[in-house]
Formats: structure tokens, C-alpha cells, sequence
């Protein structure tokens, strides 16, 4: 065996697959979701077996599948199925990398010892505990580095376990175009294409002499070595920087009051904004939506030309955009917030027209009111937006979903 | 500051209701549903998915009508169609 076990978690499907454990009537269905943006961000199983993945366009989807089933995506669900898919593998090891909303990958060298078991019976069993909990199927790769457990996680698909040995290596690189790799973009590959390279075997099997003549640069050259077998590409434990920041509240009785809506979605952009800070970080990028009372989700994704942390500019630019989502006469339940594109506090570089100093003051600002909120609580002070949100009499449940509700008995 | 919740000898209602967070969820119980062993109509019930069913355990199923609880009994095995997913670990209801 190796030196390193490492295991690779891919949830198949997995927001359509969320989708249909959230909602029964939705198992066995071709469906996708992605709905609110008008392209498919995941496709059921089902969807799939009839051709249908990320790249279709919806309509082409729809022609493909006329019975089609097209969701909003529900960012909340899928986060708290990533936050429980996490969790249940931590309860074998602390060593986990969280990659991604449906992928992780695990170190498991040394707990065959330690579980009295094999390492193959290691990986079902923890394969068997994420999909009996929570409701839906994974690819597993185990193997010697991260480059070849997502190799094996991928091979069979869905539901499959794949193990690779030094002695199968061959037989799974053999055939396996170099742009399936992971971490080889397209534009990579072709050029490696023009210097004959192929397969991941062509890649694997080039001498160090021909890797520094062609000037291959360090990450590439980390992939080679891990379609060899070497272990390279460390887990990174805990993700220093969050991939998003999401803050959601449903509000009871729900409203088609424009200004009491959009000063709930006020009162998330400063608890999202404020989380962002605690990380010393700003974003890039958000997404703001607002959820309907037949739960269908409305929203729009924006970019900042300065990534911030300061609510004030988040929030002109939701109130320049939000006549875009909203809709009188419907009647809203909930209204949410989510934050990407994070760069550290200390990375941010000055534009040319003195924009970033005035961002620069805000976030002297809040920093302040952040040291108020610590000694007096959360909107201890807090932007004239949120007001009515926060004067609020109705029922304001915290964290959705924390347990998701998933249906009625009857 | 002071947390008072640590210096008290307090419990969470969730940490009360809920062992194992990572596979609990929540279902409602229809308004029109007959008494299952204590449960009624309107009772929000708390069940983990798990394979692990043993004689006597209230067992949520799951067919193409939706969901339904019964008390678990070897005898009459579920099959088929009918799919046992997990077992109701509480229950509650409110009044006002």
C-alpha cells in the first residue's frame, strides 16, 4: 500500500439530489436546478441518464425532457447538507479539506490501526453513514494523493467506490484524457496536447528531464508527480478564507410591504457584512434574493467594483437592483444575503479614482460599531435600512433549516 | 462578560430533542392523521435516517403517498414499494 490514504467525497447530483430529499414527490424525476438564474447548475440523476448536465442550456433541457422538473436553487439547504456531509466524515478523522459545497476530500493514513479495519472498509463505511444520513448517494475515491482519489471518486458514477493501487495506476490513466484531471484547465491540456501529451499516462510517464526542458511550472508539476503515485498536494485543514457567507431569515406573517422586505434584507446584509469583518475579509461578489410564499426563490448576483465589508455599500447597491427582483402584489416570506468572492483585508490595492478611500472610511466605521456590538450586542447600532426589521413584531425564525423540515405525515 | 448559560446547570431545548444532529430531521404531522403511539395530528416529529431498525422503534416510512409512521415489528416486515428511512427519535406540540 501507500504511504498516504486519501479519500475523495463527491455527493452525486448532489443540489438536485438536495433537492429531492427536501421535497419526496421529486425522487426518481429527471430534474434540475438553477432555475432562478436560467441555467442548470445541477441535473438529477435522472436528468443525466437522458443526456442533460451543466453545460445544456435550459431550453435545450426542456426539448431533451418535455416532464422536466426546473427548481430555484435553495442555497441554505445545500449549505446545511455540506455543513452535515462534513461533520459525519470529521467523526472518523479531523484531517478533512472541505473542497467545495458537494466535495471533500480525507486523510486517512494509520487508521486501519485504529479502526481494526482495512482502509477499503474504512471508506464504505463512511460512504454508508453520509448516505444513509443524509438521504442521497456518493462517489468515493480512495487513493494515494488528492489528484488520484478525485481520479477514482469520478470513475464510476453515481454511487461508486473506486480504489487505486499502484499496480492498477496504469489501467486508470491509460484512457483518461489529461483534461479530466484535476487542476488541468483546457488551455493547459491543449498545450500539452501539442507536445504529444494525450492521456494522464502520456503526462505520468514523462522523465523529469522532459518536465524542466518544456519549463513545466510548479502545481503542474505536483500533478505529475501525484499521477505517479507521490503524495504532493497537501489537505488544506481549515479553509482560512469561507467560500461564502450566507445570511437568510424567514419572516412570519410574510409581506408584499416593498420597504418592510427590503429592510429585512438590510438587517442580513450588516449580520452577513459584520461576519465578513470578524474574517478580515471583503467580497467581491454577492448573490441577494428574496423567497416567495410558494418558496420560490427570486434573485440577483452582483459584483463590487471594490470588494468591501462595509454594509452601507452593499446595501446602494441592492436598492439599485432590487426593483429588478421585486414584484408587487407577491407576497414574500424570506429574504437572504450571500457574500463571495472573499480577498483578505490586507491584500486590498488602491484603484485609480479614490474610490477604495472612501470604502477605506467606512470600514473605520464599522470596525468602530463592531466594538460596540461586542460589549452591547449584535445591532447594538445599525443602518436606518434595518430599521423595521429590527422594530419588527412578527416571528423572525433564526438560522432556516437548521433541521430541515422535509415533508408532512400523513 | 460573563456566559451565564456555562455557569448555569441549563440544557438547550435542541441538545434536549436532538442526539445526532447530522442525520435528525423534521416532519409535521398531517391534520388529518389518526393517533400513532402517542403522536397526533399536528405534533411536529423529530426522526434520524438510519438503517438500524429494532422491534419496537416508531419507524418513519417513506412510499410515492409521502411519509407515515408505524411501530416497527419483525414480524411484518416492510417491503417493497413501502421504504423504511429512519426512526422518530421525538416529538413535540405546542398549544398557543
Amino acid at each position: 500500500m501507500f504511504e498516504r490514504v486519501i479519500l475523495h467525497f463527491d455527493g452525486d447530483s448532489f443540489f438536485a439530489s438536495v433537492e429531492q430529499v427536501m421535497d419526496y414527490r421529486l425522487r426518481g424525476r429527471p430534474l434540475v436546478t438553477g432555475g432562478e438564474r436560467g441555467a442548470i447548475t445541477s441535473a438529477s440523476i435522472e436528468a443525466k441518464k437522458i443526456g442533460i448536465n451543466r453545460g445544456v442550456s435550459l431550453r435545450d433541457a426542456k426539448k431533451l425532457c418535455p416532464e422536466l422538473v426546473v427548481v430555484s436553487s435553495d442555497y441554505v439547504s445545500y449549505a446545511i447538507f455540506a455543513e452535515r456531509m462534513y461533520a459525519i466524515v470529521r467523526e472518523f478523522t479531523p484531517l478533512i479539506e472541505e473542497y467545495s459545497i458537494d466535495e471533500c476530500f480525507a486523510d486517512i493514513t494509520g487508521l486501519d490501526r485504529v479502526f481494526k479495519m482495512s482502509y477499503a472498509d474504512i471508506a464504505i463505511a463512511i460512504k454508508k453513514k453520509l448516505e444513509t444520513s443524509l438521504g442521497l448517494t456518493f462517489g468515493v475515491g480512495l487513493g494515494p494523493n488528492k489528484v488520484l482519489a478525485k481520479v477514482a471518486s469520478k470513475h464510476r458514477k453515481p454511487a461508486g467506490f473506486t480504489i487505486i493501487r499502484q499496480n492498477t495506476l496504469e489501467s486508470f490513466l491509460k484512457t483518461l484524457p489529461l483534461e479530466k484531471v484535476w487542476g488541468i484547465g483546457p488551455s493547459t491540456s491543449t498545450a500539452l496536447s501539442k507536445l504529444g501529451v494525450f492521456t494522464a499516462l502520456d503526462f505520468a510517464s514523462k522523465n523529469s528531464g522532459w518536465i524542466d526542458h518544456n519549463h513545466i511550472s510548479k502545481p503542474y508539476r505536483e500533478t505529475w508527480l501525484e499521477l505517479q503515485g507521490y503524495f504532493q498536494k497537501k489537505l488544506s485543514l481549515k479553509p482560512d478564507i469561507p467560500k461564502s457567507i450566507i445570511r437568510s431569515r424567514t419572516f412570519s406573517p410574510p409581506s408584499s410591504d416593498k420597504e418592510f422586505v427590503f429592510s429585512q434584507l438590510s438587517k442580513n446584509i450588516e449580520s452577513a457584512s459584520a461576519k465578513a469583518r470578524s474574517h478580515g475579509l471583503r467580497a467581491g461578489l454577492f448573490y441577494f434574493y428574496l423567497k416567495t410564499q410558494d418558496f420560490k426563490y427570486q434573485g440577483k448576483d452582483i459584483s463590487l467594483m471594490i470588494p468591501s465589508s462595509s454594509p452601507n455599500d452593499i446595501i446602494s447597491l441592492v436598492k439599485k437592483y432590487f426593483c429588478e427582483v421585486w414584484r408587487s402584489g407577491v407576497v414574500y416570506r424570506a429574504s437572504g444575503i450571500s457574500l463571495r468572492g472573499f480577498i483578505s483585508n490586507t491584500k486590498t490595492t488602491n484603484d485609480l479614482f479614490g474610490e477604495s478611500v472612501k470604502t477605506e472610511k467606512s470600514a473605520v466605521v464599522f470596525r468602530c460599531l463592531d466594538k460596540l456590538s461586542a460589549k452591547y450586542g449584535e445591532h447594538t447600532v445599525f443602518m436606518g435600512s434595518s430599521l423595521r426589521a429590527l422594530t419588527f413584531s412578527g416571528v423572525n425564525s433564526g438560522r432556516p433549516l437548521d433541521i430541515p423540515m422535509v415533508g408532512k405525515v400523513r | 462578560m460573563i456566559n451565564f448559560r456555562e455557569l448555569a446547570d441549563t440544557k438547550t431545548i435542541g441538545e434536549y430533542l436532538i442526539r445526532h444532529k447530522e442525520s435528525t430531521y423534521l416532519l409535521e404531522v398531517d391534520s388529518n392523521t389518526l393517533e400513532v403511539n402517542g403522536i397526533h395530528a399536528g405534533d411536529m416529529v423529530l426522526f434520524e435516517r438510519s438503517g438500524d431498525t429494532k422491534q419496537g422503534d416508531i419507524v418513519v416510512i417513506l412510499t410515492q403517498n409521502g411519509y407515515s409512521i408505524e411501530r416497527f415489528s419483525e414480524v411484518r416486515r416492510v417491503s417493497g414499494e413501502k421504504q423504511i428511512i429512519g426512526v422518530v427519535t421525538a416529538s413535540f406540540r405546542t398549544y398557543v
